[in-house]
């Protein structure tokens, strides 16, 4: 059973609830600073060779300019469009499992870019990863809607079939190469890495193959927001109430592999975030599409800011910030759980 | 409900803007060059010429590659040629004072076990030490009636150990990755023609193995498989000091009945580096000046630098390369290296460990993580094969030679390119 929250319209948001968002968009901002200022060389220095940058008396790389500011706008990019992604598929399914992975996007994103590694054009086109990563999104999801297509309309439990059917497919073939390859080491740690995300070494690049992706993709979620709302009643109120429901689904799927293709263009695969962060923000918030996808983006883009910022402040180099996130996601998760069912059983 | 019309706009209108934006601002950042002003930095890293004129040959990789593989003659030739050369060197005094000397004793000692080898290869009758029981690495004693005759190598260690000491046909068969790598000629990995592979377990069963070098990571079916069929399991794990290293190969040696030969191979790999370690003396000293960094460098996702817990790190240790990270390395196996990080470490020299450096190199030289590094900007990036800096055996002896060689170019033959495999390391 799908849980139901009461909908607030955004005047009426509580007072926890504001100083919620308060604290999140104080964190975020603290988050941010602290991206900006911590890393191995003297503040002094940094300061120094941005503000020569910025007045056009140095062309020298720069690591505020060039590393740390990139990666704050990737960082919170990925984020909140990971966040937003599990939002609007949770949603679309109606069901609190349903994630991007359910429609197979990260396994076919990552299936893309192994062979990057295997014949060794990762070391000669970088920039070819985070590209191959986001065709790989978006071509999955274009094969899961044309395989799930019946009569040229698309069932919901077909395209949540279809999307588990084909993510099982791409994981067994990934891991027939793991299999076939386990010996070449250096491979396998390549793709160890891969697999675990990473905010390294981000630049403007990154940013740039990622803006766009995002910006569209959030505005194609934001501008259904209504549709959303009205679709949580089921697909035949919302067809009666005017929702050409074929059409939003497809126009938030293709925004959902906007958003994801981008995300792990940019940082790779971040576990946890797309799955279970949005049962957050529905507690926080509640159902209104117009308070959730708001803050879907601060939370999403607070935490995976704050996880980057802890990983750099404690040297922890066993995690990754996909393998930490996922970690912490899952406790949280489990306790979320725990208390829901101490709370039900109160009731 | 929007029109067709409309909604293919909108589409249209997204695509625009997607690849518009891609168009102009990833050719604007293609086209933003980095200063051409390189920073005040040598390009070698003598200073002055030495004034010992130095009058020996230069090393020919080939030949050392050739006594590693188990070439008694080569061993020979060469380890005579060190021995003159340390005495020469020792004589001037001063020059080698930091390298402790390979003792004469030692040298003395490897020339006696060449000959008595030589001399019972060509059918002299030299009488043969006896058998030395041996416990593995496990604490296990080998549990056999008589001294094993026939080996299963399950690791690439235990092969390439008993590729340079055993008979062939004492050699059931290979672990398949093994004849990827150039350690060993292919016609000499040719004349064990078995792959080591869990299908293929009865053809290797019937060939009556009596013991099998296993390791830790060795899965536990297959080590069950093995007792079944009475094959002896030999653990082999201390393998990560050059020390460990040298244990081993007696330890082996002494398993398959040629402790002789691998205490040889011990005394050759002691000599080579020590005769390295020498010659790099003999120039100048690495690095030359306080303001060399000179930086070892492995490539993944991003670069890492090794740390002292693996081999390739403690022979860039040796070299005092990485010198600046030591503090930094912790317990982990590599050190990951992020471009503020080593823009902070301003790198003069770097050196990759690859696969395939030929290959690999030229684009590593255009990393976005080394641009504008003084390493590359005074084009300072090298590559040595990794399949040598990565292997616990005595391979590690041209691994150190491929990097001393990188060093110290003029004194090393690298026009010589008849090497024993196909892919020369530099």
């Amino acid at each position: 059973m799908y849980p139901i929250y009461p909908m607030y319209p955004m005047t009426m948001l509580s007072n926890w609830q504001r100083l919620l968002a308060l604290l999140l968009l104080l964190l975020l901002l603290g988050t941010a600073i602290g991206i900006l200022y911590t890393g191995p060389t003297e503040w002094s220095l940094v300061q120094e060779g941005a503000i020569a940058r910025l007045l056009g008396r140095s062309t020298s790389w720069n690591p505020l300019l060039d590393e740390r500011l990139p990666r704050l706008i990737v960082l919170i990019c990925s984020g909140a469009s990971l966040t937003l992604s599990g939002i609007i598929t949770q949603s679309l399914f109606q069901n609190p499992l349903a994630s991007p992975m359910s429609l197979g996007l990260t396994a076919g994103s990552s299936l893309c870019v192994l062979p990057l590694f295997l014949f060794g054009h990762h070391l000669s086109f970088p920039m070819l990863i985070p590209i191959t990563a986001f065709l790989g999104a978006l071509g999955t999801l274009l094969l899961v809607y044309t395989l799930a297509q019946e009569k040229g309309h698309v069932q919901l439990s077909t395209l949540l079939l279809t999307g588990m059917a084909l993510s099982t497919v791409l994981s067994a073939i990934q891991g027939t190469f793991f299999y076939a390859l386990r010996e070449e080491w250096s491979l396998m740690q390549l793709l160890t890495e891969w697999a675990a995300g990473s905010t390294l070494d981000r630049t403007w690049q990154h940013v740039h193959l990622q803006l766009p992706l995002t910006l569209v993709g959030l505005l194609g979620c934001w501008s259904e927001r209504h549709a959303l709302n009205l679709l949580a009643a089921g697909e035949e109120e919302a067809f009666y109430l005017g929702v050409d429901v074929q059409q939003v689904r497809w126009r938030l799927f293709l925004s959902v592999s906007l958003l994801v293709g981008g995300a792990m263009a940019g940082v790779g695969m971040i576990g946890f975030f797309s799955l279970i962060l949005p049962h957050f923000v529905r507690r926080w918030m509640g159902n209104a599409h117009q308070l959730l996808l708001p803050a879907g983006f601060l939370l999403g883009a607070t935490t995976l800011s704050a996880l980057d910022l802890t990983l750099r402040v404690i040297p922890l180099h066993a995690f990754s910030i996909g393998t930490l996130s996922s970690l912490l996601g899952g406790f949280f998760f489990l306790f979320l759980l725990t208390e829901q069912r101490e709370r039900d059983v109160a009731c | 409900m929007i029109s067709s019309h409309s909604r293919a706009l909108t589409y249209l209108a997204a695509i625009g803007f997607i690849f518009s934006w891609w168009a102009v601002t990833l050719s604007s950042l293609q086209r933003a060059e980095t200063p051409a002003v390189a920073p005040i930095c040598p390009t070698t890293f003598f200073t002055s010429s030495h004034p010992f004129p130095h009058p020996f040959p230069p090393f020919v990789r080939a030949k050392w590659h050739r006594a590693l593989t188990g070439d008694l003659r080569a061993m020979m030739e060469l380890l005579a040629e060190w021995q003159v050369e340390a005495q020469c060197l020792e004589a001037q005094g001063e020059m080698c004072k930091d390298i402790p000397p390979f003792p004469q004793t030692n040298f003395l000692r490897a020339q006696e076990l060449a000959r008595r080898l030589l001399a019972r290869e060509k059918g002299m009758d030299i009488p043969t030490p006896p058998y030395q029981w041996q416990e593995d690495d496990g604490g296990t004693p080998l549990n056999s009636a008589s001294p094993p005759q026939r080996f299963l190598p399950q690791t690439e260690l235990a092969a390439a150990i008993l590729l340079t000491l055993c008979p062939f046909k004492q050699i059931v068969g290979l672990p398949a990755r093994m004849r990827t790598l150039p350690l060993f000629p292919p016609d000499m990995l040719a004349a064990v023609p078995y792959d080591i592979d869990r299908h293929y377990s009865e053809s290797l069963v019937s060939l009556k193995p009596d013991v099998a070098f296993i390791a830790h990571y060795t899965q536990p079916s297959t080590l069950q498989t093995l007792r079944q069929q009475q094959i002896t399991p030999f653990l082999i794990t201390r393998l990560n000091s050059l020390e460990e290293i040298l244990d081993t190969i007696l330890k082996i040696g002494h398993v398959v009945g040629q402790g002789e030969k691998a205490e040889l191979l011990t005394l050759f790999v002691q000599a080579g580096l020590s005769t390295l370690d020498r010659r790099l003396a003999a120039h100048a000293p690495f690095p030359a000046t306080p303001q060399h960094h000179p930086l070892y460098l492995q490539a993944f996702s991003t670069l890492y630098a090794p740390t002292q817990r693996s081999l390739a790190g403690q022979l860039a240790h040796r070299l005092k390369i990485n010198q600046a990270l030591d503090e930094e390395a912790g317990s982990g196996w590599t050190i990951p290296l992020s471009k503020e990080h080593i823009q902070h470490l301003a790198p003069t020299w770097i050196v990759f460990s690859l696969r395939d450096p030929q290959k690999n190199l030229s684009p590593l030289r255009l990393h976005p993580l080394l641009k504008g590094t003084p390493a590359a900007l005074t084009n300072q990036i090298f590559a040595v094969e990794e399949a040598f800096q990565d292997s616990p055996t005595h391979f590690l002896l041209l691994a150190y030679y491929d990097l001393v060689a990188l060093i110290l170019p003029q004194v090393f033959d690298v026009s010589d390119l008849s090497d024993v495999s196909d892919d020369n390391a530099i």
